[in-house]
């Protein structure tokens, strides 16, 4: 028998006060559905502690260890590292360009996590040249980009996956304005997830008006979980371990 | 009534920079008379507050919410990847 992992993630769910509460009947059940919930960011409104309670109170205590990256709502406030300091304290794992290995059984379960930024996609992109600012728009999304692929090429494990907010391909945008793809993602992030060793998915979020799947230039299945594109608490995907590390 | 280009301009800049909606994920469209918001957020609280604020912003424009929930039920499939 084919040895799996089952991976529920969301994106987007834009904690506050009034919306404590909502998640938590389905995620009270997570334990028989998953092995573990990635967060792909976006997960406050204003990026304030305040908010990162409330998500610290509605996505704490699950029994499924919880993955987590910050969007850009979460660095709103300039309070990002008050706000992940939150999450942690409350259990959950707060990546950026950082990775952690989660234990599913006899599985090693690589996450690899950053924010991300944009840039556009190949044929369309930002590049660094011309004003500062122009520049640094440019070279943020390049320097995560790096970074992040080091992190996820470096996971020892048995299952390899990518999360980030903003998006790798063009493929899960569709439904959002053309005129707006330099700001829902990177191709560099594409690029960082085929050039790691055998990535199994890519989650994002960010796009609300997206749709929810793709592929990688190199075949990674791409998924974007924001809130309003899967219109439920959370999406499950099964990945298969690989063969190799199945006992017979 | 026609809508103003530049007033679409502010209005996108409203639904995103203004503190109360801070949404980045609500479009409009033209209607005949006005306009129509379009897009789902976590709770009928923020949709009622962003009809609010910009019907405010903007006292002379007929605005027509269709914001919707976004729904947070427990998913009952596994796509297999």
């Amino acid at each position: 028998m084919t040895a799996c992992v089952r991976v529920a993630a969301v994106g987007d769910v834009h904690l506050d006060a009034d919306v404590l509460g909502r998640y938590r009947p389905a995620l009270e059940h997570l334990a028989g559905k998953a092995d573990l919930l990635l967060l792909a960011g976006d997960l406050t409104r204003h990026g304030t502690p305040e908010e990162a309670r409330c998500v610290a109170q509605e996505f704490g205590g699950l029994a499924v260890p919880v993955v987590a990256i910050l969007g850009n709502h979460d660095y709103h406030g300039d309070q990002q590292d008050e706000v992940a300091a939150v999450l942690r304290d409350a259990g959950l794992t707060v990546l950026e360009c950082s990775g952690t290995v989660v234990h599913c059984d006899d599985t090693r379960v690589g996450v690899a996590g950053t924010k991300g930024f944009g840039g556009g996609f190949a044929g369309a992109c930002a590049s660094e040249f011309g004003e500062p600012e122009m520049k640094a728009f440019t070279r943020h999304g390049r320097e995560l980009a790096t970074r992040f692929g080091e992190c996820l090429a470096a996971l020892d494990c048995d299952v390899r996956i990518s999360l980030t907010h903003y998006s790798p391909v063009p493929d899960t945008l569709l439904g959002e304005p053309l005129e707006i793809y330099p700001f829902l993602g990177s191709y560099q992030l594409a690029q960082a997830i085929d050039s790691a060793p055998g990535v199994a998915l890519a989650v994002h979020g960010h796009a609300h008006a997206g749709s929810e799947r793709g592929t990688t230039p190199g075949g990674v299945p791409v998924r974007n979980v924001a809130h309003p594109v899967i219109k439920q608490a959370y999406n499950v995907y099964q990945l298969s371990v690989p063969a190799a590390l199945t006992p017979a | 009534m026609s809508i103003e280009h530049y007033v679409e301009g502010a209005l996108q800049h409203l639904l995103a920079e203004d503190e109360r909606i801070a949404e980045q994920g609500i479009r409009f469209v033209r209607t005949d008379t006005g306009i129509s918001l379009v897009g789902e957020v976590e709770s009928a609280e923020r949709r009622d507050l962003i009809c609010q604020v910009v019907a405010e912003a903007f006292p002379d424009l007929p605005v027509r919410c269709n914001i919707g929930l976004t729904r947070s039920h427990e998913p009952e499939e596994v796509e297999e990847l």
